[in-house]
């Protein structure tokens, strides 16, 4: 919807315009939707030069671009001819011809062998590093939790939360395990003060809304032994649950 | 979830370099060449205009079996009426050209129905920077390879059909008579390229555009005629009729005989066929473009 490929509502601006002001979009944004969006009989080479003379860039433009996704040796086979990985290869290199400032990708790593996930997630970062934007929604929080320098979560179609990960990471509360003799003394003492502690083991539990600082306090005050304390920070899917259920539950 | 991966503001300065805007004129060439090089890059496009080349060959080749016998000492010739005919690959017998039904499926509806069954057109709305630029370079690019392919096919039929007359011992036919309706046919064909890619924007699917396309003229159109007939006072419509009125424009004889007549189906001046023929192929064109602004490419 974002690029008018899908009719809705609202507007995107890309640069200070919509996308179809720019006339040239392919120099303003290059998109990845699954794959590379192609005639299945025309070969990548053919693929590549039609859409490079859509673009208006020279045809010498597809040897750089198939270069930079490893692809050279492809230039021959038919679109329909390739595996998963080389047509999402062959879709980002599309998707550079133009050279474009913002880069939209969409379930990048879907059917990706780890070789090409591991490829994808260092060009991302390259191509964000070089002082461009990139712009990827995925449901595999895990990948994104190494890759994303900022997070947007929709819920039924409209944005519920936006931060950087540098945020995320200050001001949500992990999970502190702990491993005590005592525990149904700090359980007590846990909830007192809003927490919520959850046995994961004999000893040993997983204590959510307080900081490993808190649950320190708390112990030393009350003399409760600690065998073990740490912090794990919250995970991006934990973000994501939390926001997406308080939107669904406000409904 | 949507992750915005941006640049580290320590290590990289953002890329805020405004694109430059190209002008309406250079963004509709881009759009063209786009267009262009999505048909070369096809075999079945080579391979229609193969077929249309042997066939061009083929109809000039057998030219001299048109000739008419010589009346008292004149020397025997192909009359106009059969001269055209021939050139025009018996649009009038076969209800359109032979040429038609080789490229319009190619050229006219393919760009378009490719979108339905390859799902393409992301890569060109994107490309190309909106639907109706795409759209119109659909249009124009398969009415420009519709005029080209018939008009080196004509040539060259024209061609071996002149020097085939020669060596058989046979007079030239009147050349200049014929450029008229020649020329009819060459407008007849760029604009049912142009109906042919207007039809596959409205009815959104390939299997839909192609019987569309081969039932209209052959049996639709007839149907319709027929139907037509027997409303009082409305009989006259049929001459109207698309298909009819483009083999009207096409038609090369005078005074043609009743069988001809009824296989061309209107009685219509040859202008005036061709005038609604042009009509008709741009309203179905403005449709299509109603219907394809409406699609969406997921």
């Amino acid at each position: 919807m974002m690029l008018g490929l899908l009719q809705g509502g609202g507007e995107t601006l890309f640069m200070g315009r919509p996308l179809a002001q720019w006339r040239g979009p392919a120099g303003v944004v290059g998109a990845v939707l699954g794959g590379v969006s192609g005639h299945p009989k025309h070969s990548v080479q053919a693929h590549l030069k039609m859409v490079a003379a859509g673009i208006g860039v020279p045809s010498e433009r597809v040897v750089e671009v198939l270069n930079c996704v490893g692809m050279h040796e492809a230039t021959g086979l038919r679109l329909g001819g390739l595996s998963l990985g080389m047509a999402q290869r062959v879709g980002i290199a599309q998707a550079l011809l133009g050279n474009p400032r913002v880069l939209v990708l969409d379930e990048p790593t879907n059917g990706l062998d780890p070789h090409s996930v591991h490829w994808l997630r260092s060009f991302l970062r390259a191509f964000a590093d070089a002082g461009r934007a990139v712009l990827l929604s995925s449901h595999q929080l895990a990948e994104m939790e190494q890759l994303a320098d900022g997070v947007v979560v929709l819920a039924r179609g409209r944005v519920v939360a936006r931060t950087s990960m540098l945020d995320l990471s200050r001001t949500t509360h992990g999970r502190v395990g702990v491993q005590s003799p005592t525990l149904d003394k700090l359980t007590a003492l846990v909830e007192q003060r809003g927490g919520t502690l959850h046995m994961t083991a004999p000893e040993t539990a997983e204590i959510t809304g307080l900081s490993r600082f808190q649950v320190g306090d708390i112990s030393a005050e009350h003399s409760v032994p600690l065998h073990w304390l740490d912090e794990r920070p919250a995970s991006l899917e934990e973000f994501y649950l939390s926001v997406a259920d308080q939107e669904y539950q406000s409904r | 979830m949507t992750a915005v991966v941006a640049s580290d503001g320590d290590n990289a300065t953002p890329d805020r370099t405004v694109p430059v805007l190209p002008l309406a004129g250079t963004v509709l060439k881009r759009a063209l060449s786009f267009e262009g090089m999505r048909l070369r890059g096809l075999r079945s496009t080579w391979v229609a205009l193969v077929a249309l080349a042997l066939l061009s060959l083929l109809n000039g080749l057998l030219l001299p079996m048109e000739a008419a016998d010589p009346r008292g000492e004149e020397q025997a010739t192909v009359e106009v009426a059969r001269l055209v005919d021939a050139l025009q690959f018996n649009a009038i017998a076969m209800q359109l050209p032979l040429s038609a039904w080789l490229l319009v499926f190619v050229l006219g509806t393919g760009p378009i129905t490719t979108e339905f069954s390859h799902q393409t057109a992301r890569t060109a709305w994107l490309t190309v920077g909106n639907r109706g630029l795409s759209y119109a370079a659909k249009l124009l690019v398969g009415a420009a390879g519709t005029l080209i392919s018939s008009a080196a096919g004509l040539a060259l039929s024209a061609i071996v059909g002149s020097a085939a007359l020669t060596v058989t011992g046979l007079a030239q036919p009147d050349w200049s008579t014929s450029c008229g309706p020649l020329l009819r046919y060459l407008i007849v064909m760029v604009f049912l390229s142009v109906l042919a890619g207007g039809l596959a924007g409205l009815v959104r699917s390939r299997l839909l555009a192609v019987l569309t396309l081969t039932l209209w003229p052959l049996l639709l159109e007839r149907l319709f005629g027929l139907a037509l007939q027997r409303i009082p006072g409305v009989g006259e419509i049929q001459m109207w009729l698309p298909f009819a009125a483009a083999r009207a424009a096409m038609n090369g004889a005078e005074n043609p005989d009743g069988f001809t007549r009824a296989l061309i189906g209107s009685d219509l001046a040859p202008l005036t066929g061709l005038g609604a023929f042009c009509a008709y192929a741009t309203v179905i064109a403005c449709c299509g473009w109603l219907a394809y602004r409406r699609r969406e490419a997921p």
